[in-house]
C-alpha cells in the first residue's frame, strides 16, 4: 500500500492528536477539536498565569497560587447536535504532590470517587481529577451531558503522560487503619500553624476504648460510648527539612496552646518535647516530632494513649520513608546513634536525617 | 473585657450595642455617623481593634477584616473574633465551598459576633432562582440561616451591576431574611463597576482591590461610594508587599514591616470601612491585629509610599488601561501580557506562541513604521520601547 506524502502528514498529525502529553503546554491536556464524538472545542483556548488568574476564578486564586499554580488552560466544548457547553479546566500545579494538595483543597466532604486519573470524584455539575502534575475540573451546566462531560474528561486523563500513582510523601503515613481517601497534603499552615509546611494527613480508625481502659475523663467517656471501631483519628506529619533545624519547633507549638489558655501536659514516652493538648476543634492531640518531621496525632473521641500510640507510629513510618543511606554512612553513623536514639535502634537503623528525633539525647543528633 | 478611648472597661458587646445604638440615633436624627473612633481590645488584651461603620448597612466592622480563602483550621476564625476581628469574607467557590464550612465552624456559637459575606457568581444574566439556590447551598455549609451581606463575585461591567435579575434576587434574598444587605466584589473594569453600583442606589457595599500600588487609580472612586453611603471593603490589601518582595529590593531598609504597612496604608483611609487578609494562621491574625490597632506616623507611610513607588515604577500591571488607546489598534495589553509571560515568568515558547496568534496588524509590527506612540500608561511604563522589544524577541 502506498501513502501519499499529505496523507502520512495527516496520520501523524492524528497520532499526535491521541498521544499522551507529558512535560508539553498546558493547553495539550484539552481534547483537540472533534477528538471526542460528538462534541466541538469552542473558539480559542483560554490560558491564565499566576497574576491573571484572579480574572478567571476571583479571590480562589490565591489558594491555587499557594499551592505552586504554574498555569492554566481552559477549554470550552459545545456539544455538536444540542445547546450549552462543557468547560475543561487544566491546573498546571507544578508537581504531582501540589496538585494532590489543590485537589484535597477543594474536594467536597462525602463526594463519590470517580475512577479518573489517580483521585476523581464526581458533585453536582462537576467532574475533577487529578493526575502527574495536574489538577482538571470539567464543569458542566445543569441539565447538560454527563456523559459527553465523563467522556471528555477521561480523554483529558488519557493525555497526560504521568503515572496515577498517590505521590511518594503520602508513604510517610502509616498504612495501618489508615481510611482510604482521607488522605491530603497541605502546603503551609497546617492546623492554623504558620510553623507546619508540608504536611501530608490521612484520618484512621482506631479501636474504640474498653470500659478497663476508660480514664474518668469526658473523652474517655465519649470514646468508651462509641461503638467498637467508629472512633476515627487524623494524623499529619509536617516535612521540616526545607527550614533547617527544627529543635524549636515543638516547644514553639507549646507555647501557642499554653498561651490560647489550652491544657498542655508533657508526655514523656515519646520524643523529647513531645505533649498533649485538649484542643477545642480537633480533640486529643498530641504534639511530637521525628527528626525533622513533626507529628501531630488528633482524635475527638481516644483517649490520649491511643492517640500517642498513632503519634508515634506515624513518627516511626515519617522516619522509615525517608531513602536508606549508602552502606558508609548507615555505618558510620549507627553507632553513635543507636546509643542516642532508641526510635531508630528499635527501626533497626541508624537516624537517616542527620537530624534529631530528640528521644534521649537531643544534642547528639 | 474590652476598653474605650478614654480607658473605660466594655465588654466587646457592650461595646457594639452602644455603636450600633449611636449610629441608629444619628440616622434617626438625621445627623450622618460614618465612623465610630472609639477602639476595644481583644480578652487577651494583645490587640486594640477600631471599628468603622460600612456605609448605610450601619454595621460596625473591624478595620481589619478576614479572608477565608485558604483558612484549613476554624480555630483561627476564633482567634480573629478574640482579637477584635468581626469581619469574615468567603465565598461559594473558596476550596470548594470548603471554607464556607470551616468558617461556619469557626463562628459556631458566636454567629452573633460575627459579620458574614459571601458571594455568588453570575453574569448578570443568571436566572434569580439560579442565585437563590446558591444563596441556599452557602447558607447550608456555613450552617447558618442568614449572611449580613452577599455580593456580585467578580463584576466586571455596568451592565451587570445594573441586571433587573439580580436585583430580584437581592430583593427576594433579603425579603426571607437569607441576606441583610447586598454587594459586590470587582476586580476589572473596578472604576466603572462601582460607579454604574453607586449609581443605581442598589448596592450597599462594594468590595474593589485597593492598596498603596492602585491607590492613585482607586482612591477617587472609593470616596466618591463612601459619599454615596455605599461601604468600601478593600481586597488585595498585602499587594505591595508581595510584589515588593518577589520584584527587587524596594523594601530594603523600610523601617516596619512591609505586610503591616501595607495594612496600615489602607486602614489610614477613613474612606474605607474594612481591609480584608487572608490569614490562614494564628500568627498571621496576630501579626495583622497588631497592623490594624498601631498608629504609624505620616513619615512612616511616607516611607512606605516611596518604597511602593519603586516597586511599581515601569511595571506593568495588566491593568488594561492602554487598551484601546493605539490609533493603530495594536493590540497593547495582549502584547504586554506576552512580555511577562517571557520576562516575568521565563516562558518563551509560550510568549512566543501567544505574541504570534495575533492578528499582524494587531502587533506590534506596526510600531516599526509608527514611531508616534500615544498610548500612555499610567504606571508609567515606556510603551514604544516594550512594544518594539517584544516584537523584535518574539515575532
Amino acid at each position: 500500500m502506498v501513502f501519499s506524502r499529505s496523507a502520512i502528514a495527516f496520520l501523524i498529525l492524528i497520532a499526535a492528536a491521541a498521544l499522551p502529553v507529558s512535560a508539553a503546554a498546558t493547553s495539550e491536556v484539552l481534547p483537540p477539536a472533534a477528538s471526542v464524538k460528538g462534541w466541538q472545542l469552542r473558539e480559542h483556548v483560554r490560558t491564565y498565569a499566576p497574576d491573571d488568574l484572579y480574572e478567571y476564578i476571583d479571590g480562589n486564586a490565591d489558594l491555587f497560587r499557594s499551592y505552586g499554580f504554574a498555569d492554566l488552560a481552559v477549554g470550552d466544548y459545545a456539544p455538536a447536535e444540542a445547546k450549552g457547553w462543557v468547560s475543561v479546566d487544566v491546573y498546571n500545579m507544578g508537581t504531582p504532590l501540589q496538585a494532590f494538595g489543590i485537589f484535597g483543597a477543594e474536594k467536597p466532604p462525602d463526594v463519590k470517587p470517580a475512577p479518573l486519573g489517580a483521585q476523581g470524584y464526581e458533585s453536582n455539575g462537576l467532574i475533577a481529577f487529578w493526575k502527574g502534575a495536574y489538577y482538571v475540573k470539567v464543569s458542566l451546566a445543569e441539565g447538560e451531558d454527563k456523559q459527553g462531560a465523563r467522556r471528555l474528561a477521561q480523554a483529558a486523563a488519557g493525555r497526560i503522560a504521568a503515572e496515577e500513582a498517590m505521590p511518594a510523601e503520602l508513604r510517610r503515613l502509616p498504612s495501618e487503619g489508615r481510611i482510604a481517601g482521607s488522605e491530603r497534603y497541605v502546603k503551609r499552615g497546617a492546623l492554623g500553624q504558620a510553623l507546619l509546611i508540608n504536611t501530608v494527613s490521612a484520618q484512621y480508625r482506631i479501636a474504640a476504648a474498653s470500659p478497663q481502659q476508660g480514664d474518668g475523663s469526658a473523652s474517655s467517656r465519649a470514646a468508651l460510648a462509641a461503638p467498637l471501631g467508629d472512633s476515627v483519628a487524623t494524623l499529619y506529619i509536617s516535612d521540616l527539612r526545607a527550614r533547617g533545624p527544627s529543635l524549636a519547633t515543638l516547644p514553639k507549638l507549646r507555647k501557642y496552646y499554653v498561651e490560647a489558655g489550652m491544657s498542655v501536659a508533657r508526655l514523656p514516652r515519646l520524643a523529647k518535647g513531645t505533649f498533649a493538648v485538649r484542643d477545642e476543634f480537633y480533640g486529643e492531640m498530641v504534639v511530637t516530632r521525628a527528626g525533622k518531621f513533626v507529628v501531630i496525632a488528633a482524635a475527638a473521641e481516644a483517649r490520649r494513649e491511643q492517640v500517642a500510640d498513632l503519634a508515634g507510629a506515624g513518627a516511626a513510618a515519617a522516619i522509615a520513608a525517608l531513602p536508606t543511606p549508602t552502606a558508609g554512612t548507615r555505618a558510620s553513623q549507627s553507632n553513635s546513634a543507636a546509643a542516642a536514639c532508641p526510635a531508630a535502634t528499635a527501626q533497626g537503623m541508624a537516624c537517616p536525617v542527620g537530624g534529631s528525633c530528640g528521644t534521649s539525647a537531643p544534642a547528639a543528633h | 473585657m474590652d476598653r474605650s478611648d478614654d480607658g473605660k472597661e466594655l465588654s466587646r458587646r457592650d461595646f457594639l450595642l452602644r455603636a450600633a445604638a449611636a449610629a441608629a440615633l444619628g440616622a434617626a436624627s438625621g445627623v450622618k455617623i460614618s465612623e465610630v473612633s472609639a477602639a476595644v481590645a481583644s480578652p487577651s488584651q494583645s490587640a486594640w481593634m477600631k471599628f468603622r461603620v460600612l456605609g448605610r448597612t450601619k454595621l460596625q466592622v473591624s478595620v481589619l477584616g478576614m479572608g477565608t480563602i485558604k483558612v484549613e483550621n476554624p480555630a483561627v476564625l476564633r482567634a480573629a473574633l478574640d482579637k477584635g476581628i468581626n469581619f469574615f469574607d468567603t465565598a461559594e467557590c473558596y476550596q470548594g465551598g470548603n471554607s464556607e464550612v470551616k468558617v461556619g465552624k469557626g463562628l459556631e456559637g458566636r454567629r452573633d459576633e460575627a459579620i458574614v459575606a459571601t458571594k455568588w457568581h453570575t453574569d448578570g444574566s443568571t436566572p434569580a432562582k439560579e442565585l437563590l439556590d446558591s444563596l441556599d447551598q452557602s447558607l447550608k455549609r456555613l450552617n447558618m440561616d442568614h449572611v449580613d451581606l452577599v455580593q456580585i463575585h467578580g463584576a466586571e461591567s455596568a451592565r451587570q451591576v445594573e441586571s433587573d435579575e439580580l436585583w430580584e434576587a437581592f430583593t427576594q434574598a433579603k425579603k426571607a431574611g437569607k441576606a441583610r444587605f447586598n454587594g459586590l466584589s470587582t476586580h476589572g473594569n473596578q472604576v466603572e463597576v462601582i460607579r454604574a453600583a453607586i449609581k443605581t442606589g442598589r448596592y450597599d457595599a462594594v468590595l474593589p482591590a485597593y492598596n498603596a500600588l492602585i491607590g492613585e487609580r482607586v482612591g477617587g472612586v472609593i470616596a466618591e461610594a463612601k459619599k454615596a453611603d455605599v461601604g468600601v471593603i478593600a481586597m488585595k490589601v498585602l499587594q505591595p508587599a508581595h510584589e515588593g518582595r518577589s520584584t527587587n529590593d524596594a523594601f530594603k531598609g523600610l523601617e516596619g514591616n512591609p505586610f503591616q504597612r501595607s495594612i496600615q496604608w489602607v486602614v489610614r483611609d477613613t474612606n474605607v470601612a474594612t481591609g480584608i487578609v487572608d490569614m490562614p494562621t494564628f500568627d498571621e491574625v496576630a501579626e495583622n491585629c497588631a497592623a490594624a490597632a498601631a498608629s504609624p506616623s505620616r513619615a512612616d507611610l511616607d516611607e512606605f509610599e516611596r518604597a511602593v513607588a519603586l516597586v511599581s515604577a515601569g511595571s506593568c500591571h495588566l491593568c488594561g488601561a492602554c487598551t484601546g488607546q493605539c490609533p493603530q489598534r495594536v493590540r497593547v495589553a495582549d502584547i504586554m501580557r506576552c512580555r511577562l509571560y517571557c520576562h516575568g515568568y521565563g516562558d518563551r515558547q509560550r510568549a512566543s506562541e501567544l505574541y504570534r496568534a495575533l492578528p499582524a496588524s494587531a502587533s506590534a509590527a506596526a510600531c516599526l513604521s509608527c514611531r508616534q506612540c500615544r498610548v500612555v500608561c499610567p504606571w508609567g511604563v515606556p510603551v514604544q520601547g516594550r512594544l518594539e522589544e517584544v516584537h523584535g524577541v518574539l515575532a
